[in-house]
């Protein structure tokens, strides 16, 4: 047997970041509910501001119990550092503005959550941050739309709700090619199924809210610096690579090397824009981390059982899971997400949007609400809610048909929730009858 | 800054500030694979109490150009020389010499100390030990560019506990960090540091000229599996050197991401 060099992901996801604490003993990360910490003289006072050492000064830019769950997420990620914020969206927001400003043009799937859809395409706009949107499942479509002003590339390692897989390693060097990162949503995925970075990104964010967290508890995010991004290299992003006048005239690629965006992202990012973490919602996520790697092999048995009965099912008439031999995206899965592909899919009736109101209605365990990664079974219509600002074209590019319905499946008992499923199906199909 | 030496670009840190005239000079030297920015907080810390400190890549590593040397030796040669000339262009001073190096940095720093020990003034080792023999089977996989290479560094590099994390630094990952680190290397590099530590072999004259020469001082990582202290004391370098010991509890090889409060109380107590 080979030597490991790396604990493994269950033993990283219970310990990672974190040492029982020296003063009391205490074997869970405690909750540090503070906002600002007592300096022990004014030289570690002047020291901390100077990033001459480390230690926490203000729970905005920095928490002890907030940074246990960024490092267990860096380290989980495979990446060198990460910052927490207060929702998946500040994650993504903090990691668009750390390196994109004001004239500045972004290339992004067009399958996005609809809240990362706004944020892009009407949002920064207003900040003069432009975004061109390309059919996912095309590398070419990323490489014709980079421009001069090109500073990100973005997208969802798999598409809610149809589960287009992305080509993470191929979109990569059309980006690297282009002195530009890949910054990748794997929110729906974890690092348990798939860690972008391995696979050629250079950023990742989650929702800690979905499957990290896993309870539904808890809203929050983070960002994670693969830091394997050549930044000065690419000659593009002035922000990491020469002095900065508002903090220091620092210099973050030269006083940090791999971890420049990252420290830019908290000594920035966190510092301006403020959506940082609370320590007690860093500690309840912290709890859900702890089982992720179990619970993401439960939510995959279910998830397929799930997908392959609908697929046989004669109400419906698409099942968009790459489980599914028929989905487009059935091979590329097997190579970039051998040990599952999430636990959200959506499928579609013959009845259409009838049928689809019908099941919602008629389901007795799937809870009808707007979220996905809770260890409870969840369901819902995303034309009418998650998705219902982005008009018809929109939608149709997204591939949102109007009867679509979007399961997120939780770890009940199998049969509990085939019983239900197939149960509002039966009512469905008396509407479409 | 940037400096030319030899016909390549080189790179020098200076912890964020600029150096001053009359200030003692503190050099930092990083480790085999490494470059100056390991010494990010420490740099820091030190450029704002006192010192004009020096934070070089060495040729080949970072920012700097060239291909790395092939020696300690060559290594001290070249470190020397680039004081001189750092000294020529601006405020440094060659007079007032704090050498501090991390395992290989370490090394060339005691080298160069016993080469001028009337400017050296304090010799300050981490992860420090003489011999320094490198096995074969990292050797082989470092020549090979083999990541089983980077692996192994990091491996032994760490204390089981810093290998899980909670590092005082939020959300950096010190292992990772090592890690990229070693990947951002150039070809070779990895294996030519090596190399130099596993063959300096003149170590002993080193120890001797040095010794009650200035003030040294060793800190080591409890846990260092790297350049672990002997069992037999008398080996101990900071025994042969006359020299005071630090030793940083669950800690491995390496300190200054491991334990950086500590590694910097330790360098305190004789800096400031």
């Amino acid at each position: 047997m080979s030597k490991r060099f790396k604990p493994g992901i269950e033993t990283l996801a219970l310990h990672a970041g974190h040492q029982p604490d020296s003063e009391t003993g205490a074997r869970a990360t405690p909750i540090y509910q503070t906002t600002s910490f007592v300096f022990d003289d004014s030289d570690k006072a002047s020291s901390l501001f100077d990033v001459a050492r480390a230690g926490h000064v203000y729970s905005r830019i920095s928490n002890p119990t907030v940074a246990v769950l960024e490092e267990r997420c860096a380290v989980l990620e495979g990446g060198v550092g990460a910052v927490c914020t207060g929702s998946g969206m500040a994650a993504i927001h903090l990691g668009i503005t750390t390196i994109v400003g004001a004239g500045s043009h972004i290339v992004a799937s067009r399958s996005l959550y609809g809240g990362t859809h706004n944020l892009l395409s009407y949002t920064l706009r207003r900040f003069g941050i432009e975004t061109t949107f390309v059919d996912p499942r095309d590398p070419d479509a990323f490489a014709k739309a980079i421009k001069s002003n090109t500073r990100l590339v973005f997208a969802e390692g798999i598409s809610n709700p149809r589960c287009e897989v992305l080509n993470i390693p191929a979109i990569s060097k059309i980006a690297h090619a282009e002195g530009l990162p890949l910054f990748i949503d794997a929110t729906l995925t974890s690092p348990v199924l798939q860690k972008p970075l391995e696979l050629g990104a250079d950023m990742v964010m989650h929702s800690l809210t979905k499957f990290m967290g896993g309870h539904g508890v808890a809203i929050g995010g983070v960002l994670v610096d693969g830091g394997r991004f050549d930044w000065r290299a690419s000659g593009k992003y002035p922000e990491l690579s020469e002095p900065y006048a508002g903090f220091h005239n620092m210099n973050f690629v030269d006083e940090f090397g791999p971890a420049a965006y990252i420290m830019r992202a908290r000594k920035e990012g966190l510092r301006d824009f403020g959506a940082a973490l609370s320590p007690t919602n860093a500690f309840h996520l912290l709890q859900g981390l702890e089982t992720l790697p179990m619970r993401m092999q439960r939510h995959v048995e279910n998830t397929n059982a799930l997908a392959q009965m609908l697929n046989e099912h004669e109400a419906v008439t698409v099942v968009h899971h790459p489980h599914v031999s028929n989905h487009p995206d059935h091979e590329l899965a097997g190579e970039l997400l051998p040990s599952g592909c999430g636990a959200v899919f959506s499928f579609e009736l013959a009845g259409g949007r009838a049928a689809g109101a019908k099941l919602i209605e008629s389901l007795k365990l799937f809870s009808h609400l707007a979220n996905v990664g809770d260890a409870k079974s969840l369901v819902i219509h995303p034309a009418s809610t998650t998705h219902s600002r982005m008009d018809d074209q929109a939608l149709l590019d997204a591939g949102i048909a109007a009867g679509l319905v979007r399961l997120s499946v939780g770890l009940e008992d199998i049969n509990d929730l085939k019983d239900d499923l197939k149960s509002a199906l039966r009512q469905a199909q008396k509407v479409s009858a | 800054m940037n400096t030319e030496l030899d016909g390549h670009n080189i790179y020098v840190g200076r912890g964020g500030v600029d150096w001053k005239a009359g200030l003692p000079t503190l050099m930092m030297l990083h480790g085999a694979g490494m470059n100056r920015t390991v010494w990010v907080l420490l740099g820091r810390y030190f450029a704002r109490h006192g010192y004009n400190v020096v934070l070089a890549d060495l040729p080949g590593h970072g920012n700097s150009q060239g291909a790395p040397l092939p020696s300690i030796e060559a290594n001290a040669l070249w470190l020397w020389r680039l004081l001189e000339q750092l000294a020529e262009e601006s405020e440094l001073d060659l007079q007032n010499v704090n050498l501090c190096g991390h395992s290989m940095g370490s090394l060339i720093a005691m080298h160069t100390a016993a080469e001028h020990v009337d400017q050296v003034k304090r010799l300050l080792l981490l992860g420090s030990g003489y011999p320094m023999p490198v096995g074969q089977s990292l050797l082989d996989a470092a020549e090979a560019d083999d990541h089983l290479a980077i692996d192994m560094v990091c491996y032994f590099s760490h204390a089981y506990g810093s290998m899980l994390g909670n590092n005082p630094v939020a959300g950096i990952s010190a292992y990772n960090a090592a890690e990229i680190l070693l990947e951002q290397a150039n070809p070779g590099v990895l294996f030519a540091d090596l190399s130099a530590c596993n063959n300096y072999k003149v170590g002993e004259q080193a120890i001797d000229a040095i010794k009650d020469q200035m003030e040294v001082v060793v800190i080591a990582g409890g846990e260092d599996r790297m350049t672990p202290l002997p069992r037999e004391p008398s080996s101990a370098l900071h025994i042969r050197l006359n020299a005071h010991l630090e030793l940083i509890p669950d800690c491995g090889h390496m300190m200054i991401s491991e334990r950086p409060e500590a590694t910097l109380q330790a360098l305190r107590r004789y800096l400031c």
